[in-house]
């Protein structure tokens, strides 16, 4: 049945950033391929062999308030209408007004039973004007929203600006939507085949893109392995930024001095448990105990480490220490002496807490329970499915030899299990598209997934 | 109530005739005395049939064919191009309507066929039989989804986003609403003019008591419940929405508290329901190309099935005669006999 769905691309874009150009050279292109248009702004089309139905875009809420099965009625209608036409079409192109969410127009295919079952979504097309965008990316809601549920991101007019310019736009973009194709066009001159039949919405490509972005991230920004005797230490910080942080100390299990990824990843699943809050003064023990220092209180604050066996152990911390002029002391006879770290390492600050749109890729080894990631994907979506736009992954599952693969719009969401791993790496891969992510809060309830 | 039922014994019900049209039919109507069938079709076809024999008396070529109403004399036409079309019963042409913009995707006959009300886009507007326009509502919150009259052809009920209307056939007045606050997808009125029940997107349907204005909401369909058809006596109201029929009893103080009775057979979603216009007796069509009828104050059974070519798309039940006439995607137009109700 779904071999015979009709293919939708939703194709957005504010006024004048070239959406009829496109549509245009689309139509007008040798494909082979009947295509509808249906077109919400009056566009100067005249191309013959493709039929084009202008209509006015009705966006229908629902009585229950749900804002996810917001639909588009005039989509339901005309393309119901569609279908009932001898001359069946190989694909339909929805163009979209300039100011148009494209949330309703994409829930569409997933809310509506008619719809689900004669179309698919293939992608949807964001037309962005490389010159212009910057007058709308800080404010408006609508460009923030085309670009963040963009599967292909066309950066037209490239020729309007100088290189640099078009690398901070590109980047600006990547920074919101990590899971974009990006193609930069003068006069909208890309080839069809990178907008047409894209799979943007397809479970078995849903990853296919690799966001560049997935590197491994924690949820601290700093780590240092230091020679302790023993005897009483001291963790002692002066004012910060914040008033509490995150911190782990534990015996460094390798013989070497330097930090593994599996002793990142151990103390990154650490800091997923529940904190342990520690005033100043109170004692530290190494281990594995996730403390969360409370800072809040003025001047100098100490916290006792008491170290029973020497030897090398690593101080994970949340913030970089020079934020919070961190340092570890001993008790020496030559008096109180600062330990310098025998191996330190930063890490790519991945708590970033933006009010605006962005991406949050989390990558993870080890399976993950099926019950417990299922609690905690519909708990995320009740909670923050208005905030999330976006979002694919693939997930290893324990006691399954197949990839599982989700994707979903908003809080609808379709999951299911594609092709056997392989030879390939069982490796999770999530990414969020939307507003007010917090990557911490995230990464914490994938890591607490954990088989 | 449960019980061992004997496996019922579906008759297959038998075709009284069959024709093809070669076209998608999307609208099907019949003359007042029931000897004529016109059936439009996406393509741009009105096929007249002749209702005893199957016989296409003639076709004609017009726009994409959305809503059919046959009056008195005269059949109105509305189509993709955004015009309304009459046609006398030989075919010809007798006007065409002014343009209106978007499709007109509703056209509907009053009962003494004196008025046509034809919805396009927002807007209905309604024209003497002579083609002279005499009243244009407001635009509606939406599209328009459904359009009825009542009984006594006294008022016009409109079905959109937000809620239904009923408009009086008086220029200067305002129309009665009945709010809602979702998208309306189809409309039935009860024939004794009583009940106005709708369909919605999210998947309810809703209805309202006219003369108190009390209205209640049935939810819980699978899909959406576009299929509605109220019984001769309009103590019932049949509802798709799911492969199975529901049928709420409005008998007595009505379906509130009460479950319906769920008519079972089908094996996908239905799409179109009709009862006889005299007898309790209901014709469903559903996606698994399957016609059924049923005598649902008797039983929970079909009492007969048949097998479709292709997805139906229109069901009209013969007054007269115990035969139905199904439309479906291939253009096959056919003719069953419900042999088991006539003897009953």
């Amino acid at each position: 049945m779904s071999g015979s769905k009709v293919p939708v691309t939703v194709l957005t874009g504010f006024l004048g950033s070239g959406k009829t150009t496109l549509l245009n050279r689309i139509l007008s292109e040798n494909h082979g391929k009947r295509i509808a248009v249906i077109e919400n702004e009056f566009g100067e089309i005249g191309i013959d062999q493709a039929l084009v139905i202008n209509a006015d875009e009705e966006i229908f809420e629902m009585n229950n308030g749900c804002i996810c099965c917001t639909v588009r009625g005039d989509l339901i209608r005309i393309l119901g209408n569609l279908m009932k036409r001898r001359d069946k079409f190989d694909h339909i192109l929805v163009e979209t007004t300039g100011m148009a969410d494209p949330g309703p127009v994409a829930q569409t295919f997933f809310v509506d039973d008619e719809m689900r079952d004669m179309f698919k979504l293939d992608g949807i097309i964001t037309m962005v004007d490389a010159k212009h965008v910057w007058l709308h990316i800080d404010e408006s809601s609508e460009c923030k929203e085309q670009i963040a549920f963009g599967d292909v991101i066309v950066l037209n007019k490239a020729d309007l600006v100088t290189p640099e310019q078009l690398d901070q736009v590109e980047k600006r973009i990547r920074s919101m939507n990590a899971l974009a194709r990006v193609h930069r066009s003068v006069g909208a001159d890309v080839p069809v085949s990178a907008v047409l039949d894209v799979g943007g919405f397809d479970l078995s490509r849903a990853l296919e893109v690799k966001p560049a972005f997935l590197e491994p991230e924690y949820p601290f920004e700093w780590a240092g392995v230091f020679d302790l005797g023993e005897g009483m230490h001291t963790v002692a910080l002066d004012d910060g930024p914040d008033p509490s942080m995150s911190l782990v100390i534990r015996p460094v299990p390798s013989a070497t001095r330097e930090l593994t990824d599996a002793d990142d990843e151990a103390v990154a699943r650490l800091y997923a448990t529940e904190e342990r809050p520690a005033e100043p003064g109170m004692v530290l023990s190494p281990g594995e105990t996730h403390w969360g220092l409370r800072l809040a209180t003025k001047g100098a604050k100490t916290f006792p480490v008491r170290i029973s066996a020497a030897g090398l152990y690593a101080l994970y911390t949340q913030h970089l220490p020079e934020e919070f002029t961190l340092s570890v002391r001993g008790e020496t006879a030559e008096g109180v002496r600062v330990h310098a770290p025998a191996f330190a390492k930063t890490y790519t600050a991945a708590h970033t807490h933006d009010a605006s749109i962005s991406s949050v890729g989390i990558r993870l080894d080890g399976a993950i329970d099926e019950t417990k990631v299922n609690k905690w994907m519909s708990k995320l979506l009740r909670e923050q499915g208005v905030d999330i736009f976006r979002m694919k992954g693939i997930l290893n599952v324990a006691g399954s030899d197949a990839r599982f693969v989700f994707q979903g719009v908003h809080m609808l969401f379709d999951a299911r299990e594609d092709r056997a791993w392989g030879n390939t790496p069982r490796t999770s891969e999530l990414v969020f598209i939307g507003r007010n992510l917090d990557r911490v809060g995230l990464e914490r309830g994938l890591l607490a997934c954990l088989a | 109530m449960l019980g061992v039922s004997p496996a019922a014994q579906v008759s297959k019900l038998s075709s009284a005739w069959k024709t093809t049209i070669d076209d998608y039919p999307t609208a099907l109507a019949a003359s007042r005395d029931a000897r004529m069938l016109v059936v439009g079709t996406s393509g741009g076809l009105l096929v007249a049939i002749d209702a005893e024999t199957g016989t296409v008396n003639w076709r004609r070529e017009c726009a994409g064919v959305l809503a059919v109403s046959f009056g008195p004399e005269t059949i109105a036409v509305g189509g993709q191009d955004g015009r309304t079309r009459i046609y006398a019963r030989d075919g010809e042409v007798l006007r065409e309507l002014p343009a209106t913009g978007p499709w007109v995707e509703h056209v509907a006959w009053s009962p003494n066929g004196e008025c046509l009300a034809t919805a396009s886009g927002k807007i209905v507007r309604l024209w003497h039989a002579d083609g002279r326009p005499f009243l244009e509502t407001h635009a509606h919150a939406s599209t328009i989804t459904a359009l009825q009259w009542n009984r006594r052809g006294t008022e016009l009920a409109v079905a959109c986003y937000g809620g239904a209307y009923l408009w009086e056939l008086d220029p200067g007045a305002n129309p009665r609403r009945l709010p809602f606050k979702g998208s309306l997808i189809s409309l039935a009125w009860s024939p004794d003019d009583q009940f106005v029940a709708c369909g919605s997107q999210d998947c309810s349907v809703h209805f309202w008591r006219l003369p108190t204005g009390r209205d209640s909401e049935m939810s819980g369909y699978p899909q959406k419940p576009k299929a509605l058809a109220w019984d001769a006596n309009s103590t019932m109201l049949a509802t798709g929405g799911a492969p199975s029929v529901c049928l709420w009893d409005f008998s007595g103080k009505g379906p509130e508290g009460s479950m319906p009775k769920e008519l079972a057979a089908h094996g996908a979603a239905i799409v179109g329901l009709t009862f006889h216009p005299r007898k309790a007796l209901l014709a469903s069509i559903a996606l698994d190309r399957m016609l059924c009828i049923w005598e649902p104050r008797k039983g929970l059974h079909p009492i007969g099935r048949a097998n479709l070519s292709d997805r139906p798309e229109c069901v009209w039940w013969h007054p007269k005669d115990a035969s139905v006439v199904t439309a479906d995607a291939s253009g096959e137009i056919a003719c069953w006999r419900v042999e088991g109700a006539r003897t009953s």
